[in-house]
């Protein structure tokens, strides 16, 4: 059965950008640190405006920054 | 450990706690015999009391941390708990209201009132320590 799931590169993207931290990110774009962790880990799925305005921070496309992946589970 | 999450905890903790003593004390006075009116109303004032001074150290806790900061992910947590726990609480109530009057009165309607309560608080609270612990999909 394919098992899709929202997967995401904060964390290499934060990288990228000087080692940004979670709660700068986080600050930049309106929520918690905890939901910067949350959203990195997979823990949750962001709100449409929220998953933009992570890609805007990073001056990405959406699809940089978030991705539909699917993987085959038996 | 979020604030919201640790009102949580302290709530499922608190809910646990209180309504457990509190129908492990009724079942007791009752296999004594039928418990007098003032037993089942101290019982229940202690039971509430008691939830009284978890809701004034919440309150005060709260108060002394300032305003809790709440983005998306604890609104839509707060939101699905709510909605949960409404559904159980509703199914109690039915079943309380509706079906109880014609088997049941007095303090056993009252009883699995509380109960209803309780379980529905404790679905509540369980579900956003939960929802913060596991993560959440909406």
């Amino acid at each position: 059965m394919a098992d899709r799931r929202l997967t995401n590169h904060i964390r290499t993207l934060r990288f990228m950008a000087g080692e940004m931290t979670q709660a700068e990110l986080g600050e930049r774009v309106g929520v918690t640190r905890q939901t910067i962790a949350a959203v990195e880990a997979g823990k949750y799925s962001p709100s449409l405006e929220c998953a933009f305005r992570i890609a805007e921070v990073f001056g990405k496309p959406l699809e940089d920054v978030f991705s539909w992946s699917t993987s085959e589970r038996a | 450990m979020l604030v919201q999450e640790r009102f949580a905890w302290v709530w499922v903790c608190a809910l646990a706690v209180i309504f457990g003593l509190y129908f492990g004390t009724v079942a007791y006075i009752e296999s004594g015999g039928s418990p007098s009116m003032g037993q089942q109303i101290g019982v229940l004032a202690a039971a509430l009391s008691s939830l009284g001074i978890v809701a004034a150290g919440t309150w005060l806790a709260g108060r002394l941390r300032g305003p809790a900061e709440r983005d998306e992910r604890d609104k839509a947590i707060a939101s699905r708990s709510s909605a949960i726990a409404y559904n159980v609480l509703m199914t109690g109530m039915i079943l309380v209201g509706v079906v109880m009057p014609f088997s049941n009165g007095g303090w056993s309607i009252v009883h699995a009132a509380l109960l209803a309560i309780a379980i529905a608080e404790i679905v509540h609270h369980g579900m956003i320590v939960v929802s913060y612990r596991r993560g959440w999909h909406g």
